[in-house]
């Protein structure tokens, strides 16, 4: 063969051995966006686990677990753990946890498609539920009446939340997945500015929070501000839950006769927003993420409507002496919400159908909603599904209202879901509405221009 | 020199077969997507549905005002962009000093990533607390104007139009001033001896030479616009003001993100094969304006 030939194939094989090995090569774990990465700081120590896992097995067994955290994020911190504690008490089970971050949520299902095998995953419960279901996670009905690690007899559903264990199901009517870190959407307030103004209990009737608000303003505290591009949803959503309940609002965000916002209870519901943007700060529709919370951390308010995220993303500008304080989406007279429903949602652990070991993978589950391993997770500032794990820290108060809780609604009423109309016509309107731009008739007359406008025939 | 055909062959084939791999595979799976109902990404048993995603997009408002978005931003950004660089390098080329200096800082936007970019405008420029135009505006008395609230809903759209064309004008500068300088200069002092203007020199030597540069600058510019995500969406996330047809595209892909931790929109309910038609019309679009531009701009080969 000529040197030239063998140059050649070299040069060709070379090629073409570089093309496939690029191809096989460990996928680069995408960084998740600034967005949704809660912005927190990973604790020194994390209480050791006291209790021992069961032994789940005698053969070897190796469970591919895909999480949604980065390894050094406190919740993946905390799973780290778990897993190290879990595979010491059970020397001949292997769990190969992939951090997948929050892209792994686009990546999931076209692995499992493709032919990777994955025993436990991990994301929002609800889009476990409702759009994996059936197809892709097992069912966990069964496993959830089997005694939990440390509950004194109880079952494992009998440890948790019932509203967000209940919260999502797939079109099969079962439980997806075992929520082990859940959120409340809730009002934050400052206690000492709550006292400046002489306001000794938190609201809980519209008519309160507005009394409060007055108070407020009469001793020189700035009422309330948000980040609109942020949560608008959530303000949006939450509030009309209180006046007409999930449903009709959702259904009014599909009705292209427009006549739902006509209706008394969304009439109703448009003049108490207009009646409470007298106490937005100034400027608050201008606000960005995160400039609305920094601001509430900084005291330019005495509140602000946000998830139990919250006090871990301002942590550093409110101070270790900030004098946190949370209450539920107050009452309106003649609405159809209470206190006790809520905005709420949950990361869970969930079983894939394509496990082999689903027995093993429950009982990693169990270990990981165990009151050690969700003290551990308390620890970080972050809510605990477990029912004896109370809320440490800033959310201390919220660990009350959820005993209480009883009916848990997707974020801002799942209202996304409902088709363009929300994101395009009724946030932009409402924002408006909520920061004092436009009246409350002006709002409701939008809206229905709009809705005829917009949303097409069924 | 001989030209050895299977040498040849053997370097381009495994280029080929990968180019074929990542582009034109997506591009014909993505066209058959588009016509059928799929409501996740690895759906088994997709329905077939027609030209249906096709006339429901272009009924939907939401997706045709993602169009007007990109027109305003075309017509209007292109204009501030063109006529900031032109006006550049006028200035560059007039024997300034420090030019190559002057010439790198205009550059300069053009380094900082897309996303600490639209931080710096929206957090410290635009910020209608403690912002750089309310502080300057505030100092010169002009109170109306300070109080302006330029990353509010209503206008943000323009607020991020002027940083998309702050960031823009350097990298065309260099294309525009490339072309600029090659110009022979005795043209240009043959005309001035007789007596041109300044514009008339502009209009009808410079620009007529520019002929070639200026049809690359505005293909580009044109893809460049028609392609626009990344700027927009790191601007505010979640106002439909901003967006675009790649934006809408993605929301109808992955559904609508919002800023959670748990990725707000409880089911994450995806359109993915009128994702696919909103791209298969993206790219239609795409090979219009070119042709379109193409025909305006007719390659012509001037030497001078």
């Amino acid at each position: 063969m000529s040197t030239k030939k063998t140059f050649v194939l070299l040069a060709t094989l070379l090629t073409l051995v570089s093309l496939v090995l690029s191809g096989c090569g460990p996928a680069k774990t995408p960084a998740p966006t600034a967005t949704e990465a809660p912005a927190t700081t990973v604790p020194a120590t994390i209480a050791p686990a006291t209790i021992a896992p069961p032994t789940a097995t005698s053969e070897p067994v190796t469970l591919v677990y895909w999480s949604m955290w980065n390894a050094d994020e406190p919740q993946g911190v905390v799973i780290q753990q778990a897993i190290d504690a879990f595979q010491a008490a059970n020397p001949n089970v292997t769990i190969e946890v992939t951090w997948q971050g929050r892209p792994g949520r686009n990546l999931f299902t076209p692995a499992i498609d493709s032919g990777t095998v994955i025993d436990l995953v991990d994301q929002d419960t609800g889009r476990i539920a409702l759009s994996w279901g059936d197809n892709y996670i097992l069912g966990l009905d069964d496993y959830l009446s089997q005694e939990a690690i440390g509950g004194n007899g109880k079952t494992v559903a009998e440890t948790l939340f019932s509203m967000v264990l209940n919260q999502y199901k797939t079109a099969a009517g079962n439980i997806a997945s075992v929520p082990y870190n859940p959120f409340l959407v809730l009002w934050f307030y400052n206690k000492a500015q709550f006292a400046t103004a002489g306001i000794t209990a938190a609201p809980t009737t519209f008519d309160e929070l507005i009394t409060d608000l007055e108070a407020l303003k009469t001793a020189g505290v700035g009422g309330f501000t948000f980040d609109p591009d942020y949560y608008t949803d959530i303000m949006s959503g939450d509030s009309a839950q209180r006046y007409v309940g999930c449903d009709a609002f959702d259904a009014a965000l599909q009705d292209n006769t427009g006549e739902s916002w006509n209706s008394a209870g969304l009439v109703k519901w448009a003049q108490d927003m207009e009646a409470l943007s007298a106490y937005a700060l100034p400027a608050t529709s201008a606000n960005l993420y995160p400039a609305g919370q920094q601001a509430f951390a900084l005291g330019d308010v005495a509140m602000t409507y946000n998830g139990t995220w919250l006090p871990s993303e301002v942590a550093e500008t409110a101070g270790a002496d900030f004098q946190w304080g949370t209450f539920s989406w107050p009452t309106a007279t003649g609405g159809v919400g209470t206190l006790n429903d809520y905005d709420t949602g949950s990361q869970g652990i969930a079983i894939t159908q394509v496990s082999e070991h689903p027995d093993e993978a429950f009982e990693f589950i169990k270990y990981v909603v165990s009151l050690d391993i969700q003290t551990a997770m308390a620890a970080t500032g972050y809510p605990s599904a477990h029912v004896d794990v109370p809320w440490t820290g800033a959310v201390a108060d919220a660990y009350t209202l959820v005993q209480n809780a009883q009916t848990g609604f997707g974020w801002a009423c799942s209202a996304w879901d409902t088709g363009d109309f929300y994101g395009n016509n009724l946030m932009p309107a409402f924002t408006d509405l909520i920061t004092g731009k436009i009246t409350a008739d002006a709002f409701t007359a939008r809206m229905v221009a709009e809705s005829i406008a917009n949303i097409p025939a069924p | 020199m001989k030209t050895d055909k299977k040498m040849v062959l053997s370097f381009l084939i495994p280029a080929v077969i990968a180019y074929m791999i990542v582009s034109i595979y997506p591009v014909i799976h993505s066209t058959y997507l588009s016509f059928f109902e799929v409501q996740s990404w690895t759906e088994n048993n997709p329905t077939f549905v027609g030209l249906a995603n096709f006339i429901s997009l272009l009924q939907n408002q939401v997706f045709l005002k993602s169009f007007g978005n990109i027109g305003i931003i075309w017509l209007v950004g292109g204009a501030g962009i063109f006529g900031a660089a032109f006006g550049f390098s006028a200035l560059l080329t007039s024997g300034i000093k420090g030019k190559s200096f002057f010439r790198a800082a205009i550059y300069l936007p053009n380094l900082i990533p897309v996303v600490a970019a639209a931080a710096m405008w929206t957090q410290y420029i635009f910020s209608s607390r403690f912002g750089l135009v309310k502080s300057v505006f505030s100092a010169l008395g002009l109170e109306s104007l300070a109080n302006i609230e330029w990353t509010s809903h209503n206008i943000i759209f323009w607020a991020m139009l002027i940083a998309y064309v702050w960031g823009g004008i350097g990298f065309f500068l260099l294309i525009i001033l490339a072309g600029v300088e090659r110009v022979p200069v005795e043209l240009l002092e043959a005309a001035k001896l007789d007596g041109a203007s300044m514009i008339q020199i502009f209009a009808q030597i410079t620009l007529p030479l520019l002929r070639d540069v200026i049809r690359v600058a505005v293909v580009m510019w044109s893809i460049t616009v028609l392609n626009l995500f990344a700027f927009p969406r790191s601007f505010a996330l979640t106002y439909t003001e901003m967006n675009t047809p790649s934006i809408y595209l993605y929301q109808l892909a992955f559904g609508q993100a919002g800023g959670t931790t748990s990725g707000a929109g409880s089911g994450g309910v995806v359109y993915v094969g009128m994702a696919a038609a909103a791209g298969v019309i993206l790219t239609i679009i795409v090979v219009l304006v070119y042709a379109l531009l193409s025909l305006v701009f007719k390659e012509e080969k001037l030497e001078y």
